[in-house]
């Protein structure tokens, strides 16, 4: 498998032309494709839940996308539905992944196509990944199609071809560029004075949620609204522009969790904040096992740790070897105990526990501030500090 | 041998050329429903949304043939307003409402939905039209007042 998700420096025409030779690891997107199967049967059940009870959309008010777009029979819309939701299991499952992945993709698709009413936008970002995960062959890792295949003796090739890859990081990064160019320029958002109004109109239902009237009385005042929504917009447009750089990814995926959080606490969007958050993993790396993890396995410890981080490296990251026991208690003293190594470079002790965390997912929302903070201060230092640059670097580049 | 080579050499150039136009066509048709949506009411697949903090209400009347006018809310003809319009907020116009993906939006469905009812009420032989005076406020605007009316109906015979 030729690999790279880091292009090499080039003019931008070879960098076009290389994104459609090379291959890269669907390890991510496999593990996207695991949690979107729960995400859409959670979209799907409304809809049937209509059909079932006998409510068909289209006898009553509809307007279709297309005047030509078939009107199912209910009984056949129904049998559709519970297709679609087998598909996600078996999507999610990894059992005929790529029937499963299109299917999926076919049915969301015409469901929303059928009906205008039915178009949301957090529908419109589902449909998306899930053109992504249809394109994108992710069957080949975390499946039962790999399992069966390896038991045949006839492993699948873990590559993809990188510009589908590329494509679906197109799409996924829209809703971010286009809802924050959308709100840059519109005064009333830019002002504060769209999401100021909407909480004094239904500061009632927030009250019922639960948050405080006292806080509701700090924040219902049209300066904080005018400064507030201000940085959510400036954070969406850096949510989408950030994700396509190595220094600012990390920064980006943090933001993208903070941003989700917030909008699914305070607002009504289905299943938009867990896709949002899932579909962080289209710009993970598309490399395994390029980082090499040193651990002392002669210690409990050392062990413990193997075992954390083989069930935790969900992306496989990490390839991970024994440490040599110290030879002197000289270097004993040093208590080296974390040395994380790659094409790049060799980062030890406490540097190489905050890269291997933040590259566990369960953790990198917990860490990942705190790497942020670190190769901030060590940029500051690269600044005075001339033989530090390249290891700086080396560290902002994964 | 030479011959085979030059084939596979030629097929994936073709199968590169083939990824290189549908990546362009992928990219440019999302780029085109984002500018697109700049002049749509529904904004579809432009990625705006809570774009307003808007509301709107509208009372719903029959105009008969014989021009008496007759509010709809309690049903006519064994028809209900909410069993015909379900989605979107438009099922009890006259309860003030937000419009959270814009008002245009709200009104143009609102519209539409006039003119289905108008065409998928058979036993309704008396109504000429269905008429709708909506009043909403577009973010903290001042309120604004439109008469809607549907689709006209031909005179049973």
């Amino acid at each position: 498998m030729s690999s790279g998700a880091q292009p090499a420096p080039c003019s931008l025409w070879s960098a076009w032309n290389d994104l459609f030779e090379r291959t890269g690891s669907t390890r991510a997107i496999a593990v996207l494709r695991i949690l979107v199967g729960p995400i859409v049967i959670v979209h799907l059940w409304p809809f049937l839940e209509q059909a079932q009870s006998g409510l068909y959309f289209a006898d009553a008010f509809f307007v279709p996308f297309f005047d030509w777009w078939p009107v199912l029979n209910v009984g056949v819309y129904r049998a559709l539905i519970w297709l679609a939701i087998a598909s996600s299991v078996a999507m999610s499952l990894g059992l005929g992944t790529r029937l499963a992945c299109a299917y999926t993709f076919f049915f969301v698709s015409f469901n929303v196509l059928s009906n205008q009413l039915f178009f949301h936008h957090n529908r419109a970002f589902l449909m998306s990944i899930l053109f992504g995960l249809a394109l994108i062959p992710c069957g080949a890792t975390l499946s039962i199609d790999a399992w069966l295949a390896a038991r045949r003796g006839r492993p699948l090739a873990d590559a993809m071809p990188l510009w589908r890859l590329y494509l679906v990081r197109c799409l996924a990064c829209t809703p971010y560029l286009a809802s924050g160019a959308s709100k840059l320029i519109d005064p009333a958002w830019w002002g504060g004075v769209v999401m100021y109004d909407r909480l004094l109109r239904f500061r009632h239902i927030a009250e019922q949620k639960g948050v405080p009237s006292e806080l509701i009385d700090i924040i219902a005042v049209p300066e904080f609204h005018a400064v507030f929504w201000k940085f959510v917009v400036l954070t969406e447009l850096f949510i989408g522009i950030g994700y396509w750089f190595g220094r600012t990814r990390v920064g980006a995926m943090y933001m993208a969790l903070g941003f989700h959080v917030l909008i699914e606490i305070t607002s009504r969007v289905s299943v938009f904040s867990y896709l949002g958050i899932c579909a962080t993993l289209i710009w993970v790396v598309p490399q395994t096992r390029d980082r090499i993890v040193y651990l002392r396995l002669d210690t409990p410890g050392g062990r413990r740790w193997v075992r954390v981080i083989q069930a935790l490296d969900w992306l496989a990251r990490f390839d991970i070897r024994p440490q040599q026991a110290p030879a002197s208690a000289n270097e004993k003293r040093k208590k080296i105990e974390w040395v994380v190594d790659d094409r790049s470079g060799r980062i030890e002790g406490a540097a190489a526990r905050r890269v291997l965390l933040s590259r566990l997912p369960i953790f990198m929302p917990l860490v990942a501030p705190w790497l942020l903070l670190s190769e901030h201060r060590r940029s500051r230092r690269a600044s005075t500090d001339a033989p530090l640059a390249d290891t700086t670097a080396r560290i902002s580049q994964r | 041998m030479r011959g085979n080579e030059k084939q596979r050499a030629s097929d994936t150039a073709l199968r590169r050329g083939a990824a290189k136009v549908f990546f362009v066509f992928v990219v440019s048709a999302q780029f085109y429903f984002v500018v697109a949506a700049y002049d749509n009411p529904h904004k579809h697949f432009g990625y705006q949304p809570f774009s307003q903090s808007s509301t709107w209400e509208s009372s719903i009347v029959r105009v008969l043939h014989s021009g008496e006018r007759i509010d709809i809310r309690d049903g006519w003809e064994g028809y209900r307003w909410s069993e015909l319009v379900r989605e979107r907020g438009l099922d009890a116009p006259w309860v003030r409402r937000s419009a959270p993906s814009g008002v245009e939006s709200t009104l143009d469905f609102f519209q539409q939905a006039l003119n289905w009812v108008a065409t998928h009420t058979p036993r309704d032989r008396e109504t000429r039209y269905f008429e709708a005076h909506v009043r909403y406020i577009k973010n903290r605007g001042a309120p604004q007042t439109v008469v809607m009316r549907s689709v006209e109906r031909p005179a049973a015979p």
